[in-house]
């Protein structure tokens, strides 16, 4: 979980939280586990609903042009999931 | 066609159906949500599958979709009314939505469980996520001012009564306003003064917002509230009784300026609207806590915890002894 594809489709995701108005980390322990690549955070404890769900996944197709569904992010649920999620449909084409 | 329906039909992209919806559910009135669903063989399956979901948790408590009209006073302020000319006499609710613009749960979804042959509903917002420390945008810079261009773009006098109602980042905005204003009564759900938490102060950080350290604590609230000269109205501060930092933004409400606190035992999130609504309640609490006599539904002190079971008709609560023996089952 630290190939370069990973790490810089996990920036992109900590971006499109960063940006969502909806979710964020309550703490800044939390803050520190959303930053490092070896742990993970849910999206869950970040507050995430289906509005937040919405919020990431515009985000994402309007600065990145990763077109993503609300779908997509209920099933990957957390950082890192989304990222290799992203990193694996990336690396497919 | 219905507008929102071509709307809807001119997206391409998740992105474009996700903005629609997100400003649907923040903008529409129950009957645009019926409009949806009644062109939904014509919208994309997930558009459809939305906008059911929306209309079912209109539906929850009512089964005829509500007039409302929206009036738009300014960008961030519009009129929800089914007022006809010549009408009986109508209460006006101030509602002041949270971070995400909206009233906790979908905008349309609270209109429908609201009595709406009573309440006007002027909803505001603060889409600058600044939790109304810098006023409305586009409206008035600051509470006193919100307050000040209520008063000049509606007939208060017209009104039987004012109310006000604010989620969480508007809990404050609707004590604030709605004790200006004179409301009779001003209602918080999950609300709390207006001390930045960690989240949002990043979030400003990133904005670049220059909000000065007198923002930075609950005294502002307390100085502007207790400015203000005749403060008659009743505050009641809503919380999940087990979501701390909510229990915590209720206490400070208590003491800061006599807000009676009140709790619903097995809510242990922020979202306490949504848990109401999702027990098919929250037409019934509105009805209570907005409508009804608070001299009757205000628990007495030291009675503050309640339980859902509290709101629902003598009729429909679990025979005692079923409902002794169901724990005992647990």
């Amino acid at each position: 979980m630290t190939s370069p594809a990973f790490l810089a489709m996990r920036e992109k995701v900590l971006a499109a939280i960063e940006a969502n108005p909806a979710v964020g980390p309550g703490s800044p322990a939390m803050l520190e586990r959303m930053n490092d690549p070896a742990r993970d955070c849910g999206f869950e404890e970040l507050g995430f609903d289906s509005l937040a769900r919405m919020e990431f996944c515009i985000f994402l197709e309007t600065e990145f042009g990763i077109t993503l569904t609300s779908g997509e992010v209920e099933t990957r649920p957390s950082i890192n999931a989304m990222a290799a999620y992203l990193a694996e449909a990336s690396a497919a084409g | 066609m219905n507008l929102l329906v071509e709307h809807f039909m001119a997206c391409r992209t998740p992105a474009d159906f996700y903005r629609l919806q997100i400003l649907t559910e923040c903008d529409a009135t129950p009957n645009d949500i019926a409009s949806l669903s009644r062109y939904r063989t014509m919208l994309p399956p997930e558009v459809s599958a939305w906008s059911e979901n929306i209309r079912a948790m209109m539906l929850m408590q009512a089964k005829t979709v509500q007039p409302f009209r929206r009036e738009l006073i300014s960008r961030n302020v519009a009129l929800y009314t089914t007022r006809k000319e010549p009408d009986a006499p109508r209460d006006l609710l101030l509602a002041f939505c949270g971070l995400a613009d909206r009233l906790q749960v979908p905008v349309p979804v609270v209109l429908q469980h609201l009595d709406g042959s009573r309440f006007d509903v002027l909803l505001l917002r603060d889409p600058s996520k600044r939790i109304y420390l810098q006023g409305v945008p586009d409206y008035a810079p600051d509470l006193g001012l919100v307050a000040e261009r209520i008063r000049r773009d509606i007939d208060l006098a017209g009104y039987r009564s004012v109310r006000s109602i604010g989620t969480s980042g508007g809990g404050w905005a609707s004590f604030t306003v709605g004790a200006m204003l004179g409301a009779e009564r001003a209602v918080s759900m999950s609300g709390k003064p207006p001390g930045p938490t960690f989240h949002l102060v990043r979030m400003w950080e990133k904005r670049g917002y220059s909000l000065n350290d007198q923002h930075a604590d609950f005294a502002i609230f307390e100085r502007l509230y207790n400015s203000i000269p005749v403060r008659s109205t009743r505050l009641l501060a809503f919380f999940g009784a087990g979501h701390q930092p909510d229990r915590d933004g209720a206490e400070a409400f208590e003491e800061l300026v006599g807000a009676v606190g009140i709790g619903f035992r097995g809510v242990d999130d922020h979202n306490l609207m949504f848990q109401i609504l999702k027990r098919q309640l929250l037409a019934t609490f509105f009805d209570r806590y907005l409508t009804g006599d608070l001299d009757e539904v205000v628990p007495p002190p030291g009675e503050r915890l309640l339980d859902f079971s509290s709101l629902e008709p003598p009729a429909a609560r679990p025979d005692p002894g079923t409902a002794g023996q169901q724990a005992l089952n647990a």
